[in-house]
């Protein structure tokens, strides 16, 4: 019972954050210099415009304002916008005329949510069991090299990554696509280029955290009460120790559903970054606050999600 | 007899196959291209479909034919269209249309088709219709009817019959037929549209009249198109066009998985040339749509007003060592705005390169050896700009002049540094420029060189004053006010003042286009006299508010253009005479003579040519009939009606 008022608790914690954060960006982007207008029609113009008499382009602007709801005054902006982006309605982006942002989202999110989370699973599968060798085998060449093969992935850029594996395995030996998201042959090179980040991460403070624990008392009395090693571990150090990995997995799953942008421009996914970083690059407002919205919702959803995990992995976590 | 059914079954497969063409060879055709990513496929937004709509999936009353000699690689050739007629003031247009043109839907195509599409796409319904990109901005009524004003039938035009239709213009134009090639002169298919007016354009829905159809895609993920069997012109052999979007293009290439791919950037250009086999596949050509340079920022800073600095400035730079060294090879040297070799480069002079002079016009500028001068800006966005670091460089070192390169956010950049008519927020100096023809059209031959007539070529305080006029006259539209005849008071005085000096400039303009065009009726006075006639029989205050304003945005509008034109150099007049003797006569006359204005605009120095980009691709060589698009959206490739594939 404590969990659930605490959920909803938490539930309209999100709720306040997020209308906050949405007030924020549309007040900075009431601040920042140059108007929606000439943002969205300089830019495409090159100066064509230019030719316009005033009357013609107020024609213009009426129109574009119009369909963009930047008729109002901004307070009414931005309840527009907030009243209908709690039902996931966003309307148009200026890079997009032809259809809603609500539809564009719904065909790239699958995408983003496939790629992030078999990421995310490559990650976890390999990362945890290499930090667990590297801090049962501390200080031997079992543990430097596995150190050395999750430091190397942290260090070398994904993108880096992604291009020497087309390099390998597309042009040179011919074994896999160099691009595309149609069938599972095309998934592996990105998938793996995204997931190596995280999975160094997740190693490198999986054998910390496991070392940690090892040097507890209870895991002293556990080995004195004469249970065996791998029960010790098991049941007692693995369990405690894989609370601060579940603390870092929500922010980077959160992180990986809008920051793939490079992955994707590189083997043409096509998912949300590259929709939302070009939001902020050409200045398509409708784009830019409704990524704000997704990736503060993203964020917020999986530290709620972290904190109810936890509640099942160290049972001493009561939710009042 | 066992024997005897197994001949028969196997002269029968052979038949099949025979039939099916697979012994025959004639197995279906694909090829796999690189294209811009594209949101959707209406084809009057400015996105990338328009692109894909000129002569791949849409075609209009005429269209673009490959021509290595015409400007942009192009010619204009009738497509839909089978004869014209215009008038002897180029305003009103009739076209004859071919008869048979088909919907992929085997629908014939109509001289209705294109008055309903026009009407619709002009009409309030489509509020974000980018109308500086397409023809309809010059069709009678088009203004007053996109702005509600007005209801679409009253847009000038009209099917005279299924096959004949005629367009009437607002103004004379005598390059319809260029205009009409662009993706707004595009018909598209009625009852399609209106079926489903939200999804019409979506592959398995969309009805198209060009060599393709588009049949599976979502935008992101490759687009495949597949010939048009109803479709009627010149097409070549290939059955289907996968396009794909973003990637790396060359690797895609080399992995087999493209057949042509544009080369980036200096890496892959020399890791192409230094490849046997990519070598022999590789293809140049130059963006002479384009020129690439730096213009003077559009500050206020009375520096710029110096004509012998800006010459100093514009010869001084090494644009030959530039293209070596900075640009690889990937560039040709420009110091005019349009190159050699062409019909208006040809007949214009470049800009020398020649320090000494450079030096001693400096000098008679008053900064002899930079002495004297502030520290100018150069802006640019994005991070480094390798050739504004190369020009800054050359600057210090021939002249010794202080520039420092600032950094400018690329929303701001664009909007508030590069393409506004005046940034007053910026300081003495530049920002580096990609001038491009956005399509064929008289206007677009200068280039975007006429802002320097437009904003540059007067004195600061006469731009600053150009600036605040702008400025009154959007306060105009919020106004409060002129319920009393007090509040017209000086609006009617500034009318006749206003008037006296219009006048002036009317009988001394000596350039018969100019004045026709300054005096072309209504004119300023006969719209202020008429709104002011609407006012005193107004009932309601907010009719007498409106015409109160309208008047006052004509009276603004007026004291603009007196400022402008009283203040505007000799010698940007004379270009702007040669601009109107230009674009008052028809395109491939306009060409024989565009260079007049664009050297007089050039002389002026605030927008200078320094290089013009080359477009480098690699290709199957069996691929033949690929066309480059060199416009604003270039380089890249279009047009794909063309497309052979070799066996």
């Amino acid at each position: 019972m404590g969990l659930i008022k605490y959920i909803i608790r938490r539930l309209f914690t999100i709720f306040v954050s997020i209308v906050v954060v949405i007030i924020i960006t549309y007040i900075l982007m009431w601040l920042a210099p140059g108007d929606f207008f000439n943002i969205a029609q300089f830019q495409a113009s090159a100066g064509k415009v230019a030719t316009l008499t005033p009357e013609q382009l107020q024609v213009l602007i009426k129109g574009f304002e119009e369909k963009y709801g930047l008729n109002v005054p901004l307070w009414k902006q931005i309840w527009n916008y907030l009243k209908d982006a709690f039902r996931f309605k966003f309307g148009p982006s200026f890079s997009n005329p032809n259809e809603p942002i609500e539809v564009q989202i719904a065909r790239r999110f699958p995408v983003t949510f496939t790629l992030a989370i078999l990421s995310m699973a490559l990650a976890v599968l390999v990362g945890i069991p290499l930090g667990i060798i590297a801090a049962l085998k501390r200080n031997t060449w079992i543990d430097y090299v596995s150190m050395f093969f999750s430091m190397l992935g942290s260090i070398i850029p994904a993108y880096l990554i992604g291009v020497i594996m087309v390099l390998v395995f597309s042009v040179w030996l011919r074994w896999l696509p160099s691009s595309g998201w149609e069938s599972p042959k095309q998934m592996i090179m990105p998938v793996i280029a995204v997931g190596l980040g995280p999975m160094a991460v997740i190693a490198r403070f999986m054998r910390s955290s496991l070392l940690d624990v090892l040097n507890q008392d209870y895991i002293r009395t556990a080995y004195a009460k004469g249970g065996p090693d791998r029960a010790v571990i098991m049941r007692h150090a693995l369990r405690n120790s894989l609370i601060p990995i579940v603390t870092i997995i929500g922010p980077q799953l959160a992180f990986l559903f809008t920051g793939t942008v490079w992955i994707e421009n590189l083997f043409r996914v096509p998912g949300l970054g590259q929709l939302f970083v070009n939001a902020a690059s050409m200045r398509d407002y409708p784009l830019l606050v409704t990524s704000t919205f997704i990736l503060s919702l993203s964020v917020m959803s999986m530290n709620l999600l972290v904190d109810i995990i936890y509640a099942f992995l160290d049972p001493r976590i009561k939710y009042e | 007899m066992r024997n005897k059914k197994g001949l028969i079954i196997l002269l029968v497969l052979i038949s099949v196959l025979l039939l099916s063409g697979v012994v025959s060879g004639q197995k279906e055709k694909v090829v796999s291209l690189p294209f811009w990513d594209t949101p959707g496929l209406i084809p009057y937004y400015w996105q990338a479909q328009h692109i894909l709509a000129q002569g791949t999936i849409f075609e209009g009353l005429f269209g673009y034919a490959p021509d290595p000699k015409g400007l942009g690689g192009v010619k204009v050739v009738p497509v839909i269209a089978q004869s014209y007629k215009v008038s002897k003031d180029y305003k009103v247009w009739t076209f004859k249309l071919r008869k048979d043109k088909r919907w992929s839907n085997g629908d014939p195509v109509t001289a209705k088709d294109f008055e309903w599409s026009f009407r619709y796409y002009a009409s309030p319904k489509i509020q974000d219709l980018p109308a500086w990109a397409g023809p309809l901005q010059f069709f009678e009524n088009f203004w007053a009817v996109k702005s509600g004003a007005e209801d679409p039938s009253k847009l000038g035009v009209k099917a005279l019959d299924d096959y004949t239709l005629e367009i009437r213009l607002d103004v004379p134009r005598y390059d319809m037929k260029e205009w009409l090639c662009v993706a707004q002169g595009v018909p598209i298919h009625r009852k399609s549209v209106e079926a489903d007016p939200q999804n019409w354009w979506r592959p398995g829905k969309i009805v198209v009249n060009g060599p393709y159809i588009p049949v599976s895609w979502t935008p992101g993920k490759d687009m495949v198109l597949v010939k048009n069997p109803k479709y009627v012109g010149e097409t070549g052999n290939v059955d289907k066009i996968v396009l794909k979007f973003g990637g790396l293009g060359l690797q895609q290439y080399m992995a087999g998985e493209l057949d042509a791919a544009m080369i980036g950037n200096v890496a892959e250009y020399r890791f192409v040339m230094a490849d046997p086999k990519l070598s022999k596949e590789f293809h140049e050509d130059v963006m002479d749509c384009f020129w690439n340079g730096y213009q003077w920022s559009r500050g206020f800073d009375p520096v710029m007003d110096n004509l012998k600095l800006r010459q100093a400035l514009a010869m001084a730079i090494d644009r030959e060592k530039l293209c070596k060294d900075v640009l690889g090879g990937r560039a040709l040297p420009l110091a005019k705005y349009w190159p050699d070799g062409n019909p208006i480069g040809d007949k214009m002079k470049a800009i020398p390169f020649d320090v000494k002079k450079a030096q001693q016009l400096l000098a008679e500028a008053g900064y002899p050896g930079g002495k004297g001068l502030k520290t100018l800006v150069f802006y640019i966005t994005g991070g480094g700009d390798p050739v504004v670091e190369f020009i800054v460089d050359q600057w210090k070192k021939n002249l010794g002049i202080n520039v420092i390169i600032e950094n400018v956010e690329s929303g701001l950049y664009w909007n508030s540094y590069v393409w506004p008519s005046f940034s007053p927020d910026a300081k003495a100096g530049f920002t580096v420029i990609g001038a491009p023809m956005n399509n064929l059209e008289i206007g677009a031959l200068f280039k975007n060189s006429d802002h320097t007539v437009w904003f540059y070529d007067f004195p600061t305080s006469a731009r600053k004053r150009y600036h605040e006029l702008n400025q009154e006259n959007d306060a105009w539209l919020r106004k409060d006010g002129g319920l009393t005849q007090a509040d017209w008071a000086p609006l009617l005085e500034k009318r006749k003042t206003l008037y006296e000096t219009w006048k002036k400039i009317v009988d001394n303009e000596p350039e018969k286009l100019w004045k026709e065009d300054i005096a072309r009726k209504p004119t300023w006075f006969e719209r202020f006299d008429e709104l002011y006639e609407k006012w005193k029989a107004a009932k309601t205050k907010e009719e007498k508010t409106n015409y109160w304003r309208l008047a006052g945005r004509e009276i603004t509008g007026q004291e603009i253009f007196q400022n402008w034109y009283l203040n505007l150099s000799k010698e940007s007049k004379q270009a702007y005479r040669w601009r109107f003797r230009a674009i008052n006569r028809p395109f491939s006359e306009a060409v024989k003579i565009a260079h007049y204005a664009l050297q007089g605009m050039q002389d002026r120095y605030y927008m200078v040519p320094v290089y013009l980009a080359k477009a480098q691709w690699v290709k199957n060589p069996k691929l033949e009939g690929l066309m480059l698009y060199k416009f604003s959206w270039g380089p890249g490739f279009f047009n794909f009606k063309y497309l052979n594939l070799k066996d």
